[in-house]
């Protein structure tokens, strides 16, 4: 599979060498070539996008996601309708990836919502172990009230590395809600979050370390600390 | 790589021959030699600070007092206790320093440091002695303009002037180096993409004799390539930036070709296990498998490396050894932040058939700490101080300089009981900002209202001196910093009547339940934080009650906007901050799905902003709207709360009646009286 997927990616390489600025020639294989591709198209280089939006079209499911991340970042309506196509096409295919990234997609503002569809495409990415789908659930169950399946969704995607995640499941667990009250792993993932540069996460320390919650001994030049740390999270997040 | 660059590396190689011959020759007469015997060995000893962020003075200037735990003034002892310790040492700086502390933004936009003259920071550098550094990713936040100028350096980029007509300003004495940011103008780098710096080392001989042996260091530096997004603004179309694997690989030979023995890579940014791609924030994991590479100085995620307790999922990676201290298999260290740590990477040079080789063997790497085991501070350096007293005295004048001033004493000491006098204008702020985004960008949005919360952030906890108090005539950058505590920024969260009703009763936690037919004495306030006690506003629209009696959940009585009941389904929008829109303190429906607006504005600087625009303060705007109040009850006992003593009377400026100091010492030893409240009049 993966010799074949190296010689599709070395015949897509070839087929958009000259209008690209990469040596795909020598990728070293079918990943490192849909990085690269991707890279290009990236650029807008439409020769490399053409390659990547034929792979996808053709069933192929890495050159589908590359395609996908490509256009995510695209806001007209063509690129939108586009991106809906592929991850259709990619959830269908049994892509846990793709069906999260669909409900995530179709929850957005302007599109009319087919509630019981994306709760179909969340329940298929959390199966999938894909920690957003996870986390949307959770979400869905904290506004229903079902606190113990919100913290059983939220831990879930924590675990699968989710950062906001991270951040929900610390808030249930030090209040005690849906769960067993416990500030220790608490702490533990706020800082986890926080290392993930998951700006919350590190204001709650901020706050934890002023106030000495958490178990932690106040400790105002921790806190300043924390306080810049989140300035900088906050600043990487929305600039 | 320039000629000036070259000659000036050699002529520092000079100057260090001359030094260290000169040393040697006072310790005993060993000689001096170009062609070590094979088997010669150097120790050698290399020190990393990074992300500086124009900490030098220990120094809080929102606080406007000493702090300690920052600046290079004590991570400075630590390099003299290090160079005294070893013979043979080189220092490195790993980026992020001109921007990140209230004395950066005054001297590049306040009172911007002159062309002649040399930033605080490098002043202090250059007097510590630096080798080399790179430039992090904060350093484009200014603008290349005024990056060129601090550093020295005339760049040829579109939006400046050609190099031949910029001026040739003064920058830090040491070479900054920075391999992956490209001109557009010209596709060379804006700054050297390396330097070789011949140093003169102390070695040992094989039959055990001292000798002085010249050994070439090359030093390449790099820069997250997101800084093309994070400085858009500054750098798009001026400048790219290229992968740093690929710029490793391009400049790594060739640095070898002239002569490098050995390399040091001064990369701003950590491991990351994601696959590689050029515009990654984090790839010195890749940078570490170029062949060539025998240091990695990192920064950027202001961690400490070596940790073997990390739990920095970076660190916990393949190829990544967090206790060993190496990246990719090459001794790697990371100095944390604002001067807090020093890297120090030591290794041993051999010299055989190929040159100087590292032994690989006896390489171990360290992070040491201004902080003792028992919490004191390493002494600060005291040659630092002198050096930087305009540029610090300035910034302090600079935040007590008036933004607009008020005709009312802004104070959290009764927020607890209802005064809003250090809320309301933090409300007003964020509601009118919210207001305008809405009107220009959100046009679905534009017919509804738009409410504001806050919270008095200091209402005690540490004690009497713990509250906000702005009780002069003058408002400064310093007051918007106690009157808005932490770095948090603006959203804008759509929800109902509902959810507000169910927010305010979640805030009013603040209080304990409250038995009217108790004739003991009880606390009014509970264990529920004050910075959780957001208080609504909507101008003037909003009123609510309190009602201490009943119990968790069922306190918020009256809840009206313009005079009428709210709409449980209704819609409105609410101004908050990111902590809270993203489910901090745990407020029910507030978990991050309901934001509208994520702005990238401090609530604090829109703050800032608002009283700028306001000029004056005044009570009858700003100050008495008390959106809320208790529900009026009768008790048989007295309603007792802490607060700092001797400001029953403000309590009644304020329009709190009822209340009265009964005890000017409430026995915790922090400051604080006992106060009561009749909540009869409220």
């Amino acid at each position: 599979m993966k010799r074949a997927l190296a010689g599709l990616a070395l015949a897509a390489a070839l087929a958009v060498a000259a209008a690209t600025t990469r040596p795909f020639w020598e990728a070293p294989d079918a990943g490192q070539a849909q990085a690269w591709l991707h890279d290009a198209a990236d650029r807008r280089d439409a020769g490399a996008e053409a390659a990547l939006a034929r792979w996808s079209a053709r069933g192929n499911a890495s050159a589908r996601r590359a395609y996908a991340a490509l256009l995510v970042h695209r806001a007209d309506a063509t690129s939108r309708q586009a991106l809906q196509l592929v991850l259709a096409d990619g959830a269908a295919a049994g892509d846990a990836e793709a069906a999260t990234q669909l409900a995530e997609l179709l929850s957005g503002a302007g599109i009319a919502h087919d509630d019981a569809r994306i709760v179909r495409l969340l329940a298929q990415g959390s199966a999938g172990h894909v920690p957003a789908a996870s986390r949307l659930l959770g979400l869905r169950a904290l506004d229903a009230h079902d606190l113990p399946r919100a913290a059983t969704l939220l831990a879930q995607a924590a675990d699968g590395g989710d950062a906001p995640a991270m951040f929900l499941y610390a808030n249930l667990l030090r209040a005690g809600q849906g769960v067993p009250r416990d500030e220790a792993r608490a702490l533990a993932l706020y800082e986890r979050a926080g290392d993930a540069d998951y700006a919350p996460a590190i204001q709650a320390l901020a706050i934890a370390w002023r106030y000495g919650e958490l178990g932690l001994q106040a400790d105002a030049s921790q806190s300043r600390l924390m306080d810049h740390e989140a300035a900088e999270a906050l600043a990487h997040a929305t600039r | 790589m320039t000629t000036t660059s070259l000659a000036t590396a050699r002529h520092r190689a000079l100057v260090a021959t001359l030094a260290a011959a000169a040393t040697l020759a006072a310790c005993g007469g060993d000689k001096t030699s170009n062609a070590p015997a094979a088997g010669t060995t150097v120790a050698l000893t290399m020190m990393e600070t990074t992300d500086l962020h124009q900490n030098i003075l220990g120094y809080d200037y929102y606080k406007l007092a000493a702090d300690n735990s920052v600046g290079i003034e004590r991570t400075s002892t630590l390099i003299k206790q290090v160079r005294a310790a070893n013979k043979n040492t080189m220092l490195f700086d790993a980026g992020d320093i001109i921007q990140g502390t209230v004395l950066g933004d005054y001297q590049a936009l306040v009172n911007k440091v002159p062309c002649t003259d040399k930033l605080a920071i490098f002043k202090a550098m250059d007097s510590i002695g630096y080798d080399a550094g790179t430039i992090g990713n904060h350093e484009f936040n200014y603008g290349l303009g005024y990056l060129g100028q601090v550093t020295g350096r005339q760049f040829n980029v579109k939006n400046l002037a050609a190099p031949s007509a910029q001026p040739k300003c003064t920058g830090p004495a040491y070479p900054q180096v920075l391999a992956n940011v490209v001109s557009t103008t010209d596709s060379k780098p804006i700054f050297d993409p390396y330097v070789i710096v011949t140093k003169n080392f102390s070695a040992t001989t094989p039959d055990g004799k001292t000798v002085v042996v010249p050994v070439k260091v090359g030093v390449i530096g790099f820069t997250p390539p997101l800084i093309m997004a994070w400085d858009k603004g500054n750098l798009d179309g001026n400048v790219t930036t290229t992968g740093l694997k690929e710029t490793a690989q391009q400049y790594i030979p060739e640095m070898k070709a002239k002569g490098a023995d050995i390399i040091v890579a001064v990369s701003h940014g950590g491991p990351d296990s994601a696959a590689y791609s050029a515009t990654m924030e984090n790839g010195n994991l890749y940078v570490a498998q170029v062949p060539g590479i025998d240091v990695l100085m990192m920064g950027h995620m202001h961690q400490v490396f070596p940790n073997a307790n990390s739990s920095v999922a970076a660190f916990g990676i393949a190829g990544v050894d967090k206790t060993k201290g190496t990246v990719s298999g090459v001794p790697a260290v990371m100095a944390n932040f604002w001067g807090k740590n020093l890297g120090v990477v030591n290794l041993t040079l051999k010299y055989g058939a190929n040159g100087w080789a590292v032994d690989t063997s006896a390489t171990t790497t360290a992070t040491l700490s201004t902080q003792n085991a028992d919490k004191t501070y390493v002494a600060a350096d005291a040659t630092i101080a002198p050096l930087v007293q305009a540029e610090h005295q300035g910034t302090i004048a600079y935040v007590k300089t008036p933004i607009g001033t008020t005709d009312y004493r802004l104070s959290t000491y009764f927020a607890d009981v209802g005064d809003t006098t250090a809320i309301q204008v933090v409300n007003q702020a964020q509601a009118a900002y919210v207001k305008a985004y809405v009107a220009a960008n959100l046009p679905q949005y534009q017919s509804l209202p738009v409410l504001s919360v806050s919270a008095p952030f200091k209402s005690g906890f540490a004690g009497g001196t713990d509250y906000t108090d702005v009780n002069s005539t003058d408002l400064a950058i310093y007051n918007a910093a106690d009157l808005y505590l932490y770095a948090n920024t603006i959203q804008a969260v759509l929800v109902t009547g509902a959810d507000i009703k169910a927010w305010l009763e979640t805030a009013a936690g603040r209080f304990n339940k409250i038995d009217p037919t108790s004739t003991s004495a009880q606390w009014l306030v509970s264990s529920f934080p004050g910075y959780n006690f957001d208080v609504l506003d909507g101008d003037g629209s909003v009123k609510y009650e309190i009602d201490v009696t009943q119990p968790l959940g069922s306190r918020i009585r009256n809840l009206t906007v313009n005079g009428t009941a709210i709409d449980a389904a209704a819609q409105f929008i609410v101004a908050t901050n990111n902590y809270r829109a993203s489910g901090g303190g745990g407020f029910p429906g507030l978990n991050g799905s309901k934001t509208i607006y994520a702005s990238p504005d401090a609530n604090r600087d829109v703050l800032i902003a608002y009283i700028k625009k306001a000029a004056t303060l005044a009570r009858t705007v700003n100050g008495n709207d008390r959106s809320w109040h208790f529900t009026r009850v009768t008790t048989a006992g007295p309603i007792q709360f802490t607060s700092a003593p001797g400001n029953a009377a403000l309590a009644a400026t304020d329009g709190i009646l009822g209340v009265t100091q009964v005890q000017a010492d409430d026995g915790s030893g922090k400051g604080l009286a006992v106060y009561q409240i009749d909540l009869s009049v409220q």
